[in-house]
């Protein structure tokens, strides 16, 4: 299925694809094919949205954070994923130009439902431990997933996940920090743990995608936007965190998890395709429809003063 | 400034711009320095002259001197957030984590474990 066969013909879309399987990188500025733009725009939105919604499950922890160094570290976090999602709309901005889409489309079309966000930020999370579990397990299931991105084939792209995967690297520290302050702890400590980790392992497993990749993925594998098929990335993950699970002497909810050394694969059991898919179609998650409440608030409550700003800028124009 | 619309060609002089160049596909535009020049076209000619004569770079961005808009120098409380301790936000402020992992008999990983896998 070769991309330039689509377009007979078109020169640009054959020495496109040829520039594509030489490695090389495309800027913001070069010609691309609108297939090519328009896979970008739709995984740069998403990914950026993510990064937006993803700050929500760990900002209801930040009132109730066990002490203030805990809490401060959570504010940063949470300020690190407002500012990578501002960093990655600013990107699909860019390439969602030719369309006439703006910041402000690309924030309200979350809560009127034209853009999905992950899976994992529908989720609730009911306990402190929960937060740490976020920053072990939905973070490192994040990194592995963006490292992945970072030799994508759209430069502006590549360039922003190197700077959003050296912050990563704290959110990683962050969890891994909490989650082992709790492994040490008291029972009840390790009990909390242990619901949490049984409560993200499906979402992770789901996180991924499934093993059979769709028509608008492959595409994307095609074009080199993305390099890894969704099972590379699970069975990295897999291969990552089973053994660091296992190592604190926790359960997994998984009878079925187990690692063949001949293959280097893991089996596993799979989450529920159906369940968790309809739940970010329809953002009928357990969470979906309180954040994006609060996300409608938040823009639109604010709407006075992005509008003020603007005119103070065009009277200042008009007196000099 | 000197759009060059005054009538005198002696009064006219070219604008600064300043330079930045682009090394790989995936680096950013890095500040290099300036040039003065009649025209954007010119200034990136000249660019290349003086500041590529031996390194290699694949992308020059030239910007008007007047269209920079640059924090002062004096205005250190701009930056004064960095005043109090922030090891809360650094990885540095984790080193514990490795001693942690190594008593529950696991090695620690960082980032760099994560995107070295992605490269396998």
């Amino acid at each position: 299925m070769s991309p330039g066969s689509q377009v007979n013909g078109d020169s640009r879309q054959v020495t496109f694809m040829e520039r594509i399987e030489r490695g090389e990188k495309i800027e913001a500025t070069d010609w691309m094919p609108e297939e090519y733009r328009k896979l970008l725009i739709k995984q740069i939105h998403m990914h950026g949205i993510s990064e937006v919604m993803g700050a929500y499950p760990e900002k209801e922890w930040v009132p109730k954070a066990p002490n203030l160094r805990r809490k401060l570290a959570l504010i940063a976090k949470v300020q690190d994923e407002i500012g990578h999602g501002q960093l990655l709309l600013r990107v699909a901005e860019d390439l969602a130009k030719p369309y006439g889409k703006v910041r402000d489309d690309m924030i309200e079309d979350v809560y009127t439902g034209r853009v999905k966000f992950h899976n994992v930020f529908h989720m609730d999370a009911p306990t402190w431990a929960d937060a740490g579990v976020i920053g072990f397990l939905v973070d490192g299931g994040a990194i592995i997933t963006q490292a992945s991105l970072l030799d994508s084939s759209y430069a502006p792209y590549g360039r922003i996940l190197t700077r959003i995967c050296a912050e990563e690297s704290f959110h990683m520290q962050h969890g891994e920090s909490i989650v082992l302050a709790l492994a040490e702890g008291t029972e009840e400590q390790r009990e909390m743990l242990q619901q949490a980790i049984h409560h993200w392992w499906p979402s992770m497993m789901f996180f991924f995608g499934p093993p059979e990749m769709s028509g608008a993925s492959l595409r994307m594998m095609d074009y080199r936007i993305r390099t890894r098929t969704n099972e590379e990335l699970r069975q990295r993950f897999i291969g990552r965190y089973a053994p660091r699970i296992h190592a604190l002497g926790l359960t997994i909810p998984d009878a079925k998890l187990c690692h063949d050394p001949t293959t280097d694969q893991w089996t596993y059991s799979e989450p529920d395709w159906d369940w968790f898919g309809h739940m970010v179609r329809e953002n009928t998650g357990p969470k979906s429809q309180e954040r994006l409440q609060m996300r409608k608030q938040a823009h639109e409550g604010q709407k006075w003063v992005r509008d003020a700003m603007i005119r103070a800028t065009v009277l200042q124009t008009q007196a000099i | 400034m000197a759009d060059n619309k005054e009538n005198d060609p002696e009064s006219q002089h070219y604008d600064v711009y300043e330079v930045f160049v682009q090394r790989d596909p995936l680096g950013y535009h890095t500040h290099i320095g300036s040039v003065v020049a009649a025209s954007s076209e010119m200034a990136q000619i000249v660019a290349r002259e003086n500041f590529l004569r031996r390194d290699t770079a694949i992308s020059i961005w030239v910007v008007r001197q007047t269209n920079i808009h640059e924090t002062s120098y004096e205005d250190t409380d701009f930056f004064v957030n960095r005043a109090t301790d922030k090891s809360y936000r650094d990885v540095a402020g984790y080193v514990d984590n490795a001693k942690k992992w190594k008593a529950f008999k696991e090695r620690a990983i960082t980032i760099d474990d994560l995107v070295r896998d992605a490269k396998r």
